[in-house]
């Protein structure tokens, strides 16, 4: 069985999250993601993770900056400071192009930063990214490149060579294998 | 005189006894007794001897024949006045003769005569020759003494001379002889009324009457020497008192002393000179009134100089006629002030002074006695004068004049002094002026400064303030005797003064502008800001002699600016994020109707895919407006970083001509440009002008020919003129101001695209930076676009 990819989701657009579901699917990664819809929520998840079974420890967080209620700046350094999700990979998701809010996020620890693109095909290269940022995080999953290998559609194919999208800035790379992430927080593992 | 008598000859013995065989015997004795001695065969013999030298002649009575008398005579004498010779006569026993007698009385007076009674024991003649030969000996010793002290007194430069009770030079030395050109012998033997003059020898005479009084006397006196020059000497007069306290004589010393006195002369008028020109100075420096210092001067001059009268003087600016204001008259005679022509002198006094240089008559009458006009200055009572006049910027603007109702020799140092304090004076007047004229205008400005709205007050150069206006008293509700000085700390803020009078100290020591804001208390107790201003005022020579200062309020102003600043800052904010927040829903509906696109598939018609072309059009549109609005709204607002930055126009230029490189490409277009200044400004926003004019020169081109644009710069009255000229499908120049508006556009977007903001923003930049902006266009030829900045170099 293919093993799912566990990503927390922290957008409070619904029409985003629907896209980055369609980002996933469109690259064919298995995932299982829980969504939280505010700042709120997100520490909502934070404070029960890892002891109910409705808050697994992601293996990778999508982050919304623009949130209402707690901001995504905030959300982070929460995340940052829970030590089971020390070095969990996080891919920041924003329309803001603002200099100040990308330094920051790299600064906090942010693998990649995702501006959201005005169009259909750039913003469904989120994909592609996502798969990138578990690689390099060592995390298995079943969409995987190993394991799939040349069995991505075409269209994802394309996507991945045309390399550098306008749609994210490369940033710092989380370096080294997140293996206590794993063991310890996805209870499938 | 023979000086060069040796040594053995003081003791040689000559003798003569022409008779018998008394000469050979005593040799013969004298050689036993280790004596030396010499027998002279004639009395011619013996006299040559004598003048070689001799110690004591021992010579036998019948030798002494009349003849031989008066050659022993003659040569004694002259042995020098030191010389009293031994003469041993060996007489023959019993009286001699009568005419013995009378020869030996004639050698009595020229040597020391001894008679010797024959026969003789040999013992008492060696005796004999033995003390003869002693005394003789201590003679030549006294002879070599005086030699010396004649060669020493001789050497000394100062008159030396021995006079005796009769006032009889008895010996002078060779400087004495050679000051009156005389020869030793003119002078010894003569007296000193004789020698000196008459009246020099009257100075002297009571002093002459004390050293013979046996006192030490010193005084100075005056001599002729031998060139008729009158010459400075002292003189000292040492009594020559005897054993029994009777003076025999004096001792005189004259030494010239005519260039010490010189000296100390030359040195007495420079310190009086020096003494008098520090007075004037300190007396003149306390005087405000130019009339006052004029006075002042004038009386002090002529006292110092001894003159009848000293006057000043204003020349009108027809160089001719002058008004003396000021006189000072020794006898109070003072009738020289009023008005009077320069040409009515005589013409070669009224020449030099109109050229600028010192005039000097001594004697009015004597000199200018055939000139015309010089009965003026009879008419003023001038007979002597010194004029020096002042000349400025080539114009006769004052004189000033020491005058002399005699005839006077006036020395090279008087004029020369007379220059100094006229120079001086021309000076202190000035300074007095500027003075006077400084507090003129303080009055005015005093009164200026009540009427104006801001606080204003004046220090001295020191820092206590003195004065305050009405507006100060007003607002603080202070009274003067407790702020002026330093007592105005009082209204201030116990945290801001420390500063304050950190800034404010500095600036009194160095001279420099002072400029600070801080609080000041009102009369209700409430501080308000004020921005304080000091300047300082300088006089002439540059020294600050007053400081003004204003305390303008700030404080409404300083409201308004932070309330504009948080408006700007909200603007900014806001801006942000309307624009993010607008761009959102704009992204859902591209982003999804492209997917709705996707999932339908097959089952799109091409009408679908064109409402979809709308719909993402539309999106774009509405993209590129807010964007727009964003830049332009951004430029709203002063960002001091921005404003005070220098902008390269070349280097805006490259960047703009780099983002435009599509559509030139597209259109293969041809861009120009000159070299373009550097201007006060943001390179940034510079290029975005650039930008946005070169993007409407390639959108508005023709499709029938290649665009050239031209991008040229000028420099005009202060300002660079930049231009940028396209041969494009122009416009009505009737449009060129409503193109710069809000939204204005020409064309329809399906011709051309456009937000309409273009220009705005454009304009919206330039006037920023202190600029303008406008265009020339004429349809069918082109556009030029022109904006102007100012090249900064005039504050």
């Amino acid at each position: 069985m293919d093993k799912a990819l566990h990503i927390l989701l922290i957008e409070d657009n619904p029409g985003d999250a629907g896209l980055v579901r369609e980002a996933l699917r469109e690259h064919n990664i298995p995932f299982e993601m829980a969504l939280a819809s505010d700042g709120a929520e997100a520490e909502s998840y934070l404070s029960r993770m890892g002891k109910t079974i409705d808050a697994p420890c992601p293996d990778l967080i999508l982050l919304d900056l623009n949130l209402p209620k707690v901001g995504g700046h905030e959300v982070l350094a929460s995340f940052r400071a829970h030590p089971l999700c020390t070095l969990t990979p996080v891919i920041v998701l924003t329309s803001s192009n603002a200099p100040r809010d990308r330094e920051l996020a790299i600064a906090m620890g942010a693998a990649r930063y995702f501006r959201k693109p005005s169009d259909l095909p750039d913003f469904l290269r989120l994909g592609s990214v996502i798969r990138e940022v578990a690689t390099e995080a060592g995390i298995a999953f079943g969409g995987s490149a190993f394991e799939r290998g040349k069995s991505a559609p075409a269209f994802a194919e394309q996507e991945m060579a045309r390399g550098n999208s306008p749609g994210f800035r490369t940033g710092v790379r989380m370096v080294g294998p997140c293996t206590g992430l794993r063991t310890s927080g996805n209870p499938e593992g | 005189m023979d000086q060069t008598v040796s040594l053995e000859r003081d003791s040689l013995i000559l003798i003569h006894a022409p008779t018998g065989r008394d000469a050979r015997l005593l040799q013969e004795l004298f050689q036993n007794a280790s004596l030396r001695s010499h027998v002279c065969l004639s009395v011619d013999d013996l006299c040559r001897e004598v003048e070689r030298g001799v110690g004591t002649i021992f010579i036998a009575e019948e030798a002494l024949a009349p003849s031989a008398i008066e050659s022993i005579s003659a040569v004694l004498q002259k042995q020098g006045a030191w010389s009293d010779l031994p003469l041993l006569v060996l007489t023959v026993g019993g009286e001699p003769t009568q005419a013995i007698r009378e020869r030996l009385a004639r050698l009595e007076p020229l040597g020391e005569l001894t008679l010797l009674e024959r026969p003789l024991r040999s013992d008492t003649l060696v005796s004999a020759a033995r003390t003869a030969i002693r005394a003789r000996t201590r003679q030549y010793e006294v002879r070599r003494r005086d030699a010396e002290l004649q060669l020493v007194t001789d050497n000394v430069p100062v008159l030396i001379s021995y006079i005796d009770r009769a006032q009889i030079y008895r010996r002078v030395n060779q400087t004495y002889s050679e000051w009156f050109g005389r020869t030793t012998e003119e002078i010894v033997g003569r007296t000193i009324q004789d020698v000196i003059g008459e009246p020099h020898y009257t100075n002297a005479q009571a002093h002459i009457s004390q050293a013979l009084d046996g006192e030490r006397v010193s005084f100075e006196s005056q001599l002729w020497d031998k060139s008729g020059l009158l010459r400075d000497v002292s003189v000292s007069y040492a009594p020559d008192i005897a054993l029994d306290g009777t003076v025999r004589g004096f001792i005189s010393l004259v030494q010239d002393i005519t260039e010490r006195k010189r000296a100390e002369r030359a040195l007495r008028a420079t310190s009086d000179r020096l003494q008098f020109l520090g007075e004037l100075g300190e007396v003149t420096r306390a005087l405000t009134a130019p009339e006052g210092v004029m006075t002042i001067v004038a009386r002090m001059t002529a006292e110092h100089l001894k003159a009848s009268g000293c006057f000043y003087a204003d020349v009108e600016s027809d160089m001719d006629t002058l008004t003396v204001q000021v006189n000072y008259s020794a006898e109070g005679s003072g009738g020289v002030v009023g008005a009077y022509r320069l040409s009515s002198f005589c013409p070669g006094f009224t020449a030099d002074i109109r050229q600028g240089e010192t005039t000097v008559i001594r004697g009015a009458g004597r000199e200018q006695e055939a000139e015309e006009g010089s009965g003026l200055f009879h008419a003023l009572g001038v007979e002597a004068l010194v004029c020096c006049p002042l000349v400025r910027d080539g114009k006769l603007t004052a004189l000033m004049a020491v005058t002399q109702m005699a005839p006077r020799d006036w020395t090279v140092a008087e004029v020369e002094l007379f220059e100094t304090v006229v120079d001086r004076s021309w000076a202190y007047i000035e300074r007095a002026r500027a003075q006077s004229e400084l507090r003129k205008s303080e009055q005015q400005f005093r009164t200026l400064a009540d009427t104006i709205p801001n606080l204003a007050w004046m220090a001295y150069a020191g820092g206590e303030i003195f004065w305050y206006n009405q507006r100060w008293y007003d607002y603080t509700g202070t009274t003067p005797d407790v702020v002026e000085g330093w007592g105005w700390q009082r209204v201030h803020h116990p945290d801001s003064l420390p500063s304050v009078l950190e800034g404010w100290k500095h600036s009194i020591s160095n001279g420099t502008p002072f400029e600070m804001v801080f609080p000041l208390k009102g009369s209700d107790g409430s501080f308000r800001l004020f921005l304080t201003r000091v300047a300082p005022v300088c006089d002439n020579f540059g020294t600050v002699v007053r400081w003004f200062g204003t305390n303008t309020d700030i404080d409404e102003q300083k409201r308004t600016e932070d309330a504009l600043r948080r408006a700007n800052g909200d603007l900014e904010e806001f801006a942000y994020v309307a624009s993010h927040d607008l761009q959102e829903p704009l992204r859902m509906v591209n982003v999804y109707t492209q997917l709705l696109l996707r999932r339908l598939g097959s089952e799109v018609t091409p009408q679908l895919s064109e409402y979809a072309g709308y719909v993402s059009t539309g999106v774009r549109r509405m993209e590129s407006l807010i964007r727009d609005l964003l830049t332009y709204s951004r430029t709203a607002h002063d960002d001091d970083e921005e404003m005070s930055g220098s902008a390269d126009l070349s280097v805006a230029l490259r960047h703009a001509i780099a983002s435009v490189d599509a559509r030139v490409q597209e259109t293969r277009a041809q861009i120009t440009f000159d070299s373009l200044p550097v201007v006060s400004g943001d390179e940034g926003q510079m290029s975005h002008v650039f930008q946005n004019l070169l993007s409407n020169a390639l959108k508005y081109c023709k499709n029938e020919e290649t665009p050239r644009i031209h991008v040229g710069a000028e420099h005009s009255n202060r300002d660079w003129v930049v231009s940028i000229r396209d041969n494009g499908i122009g416009f009505s120049q009737d449009h060129a101001e409503r193109i710069f508006g809000l939204f204005k556009r020409l064309h329809r977007d399906e011709d051309y695209p456009g937000t309409g903001l273009g220009l705005a923003i454009c304009k919206r930049i330039i006037e920023r930076y202190h600029g303008r902006i406008w265009a020339e266009s004429k349809v069918g030829v082109g556009s030029t676009f022109y904006f102007a900045l100012p090249d900064g170099n005039h504050g």
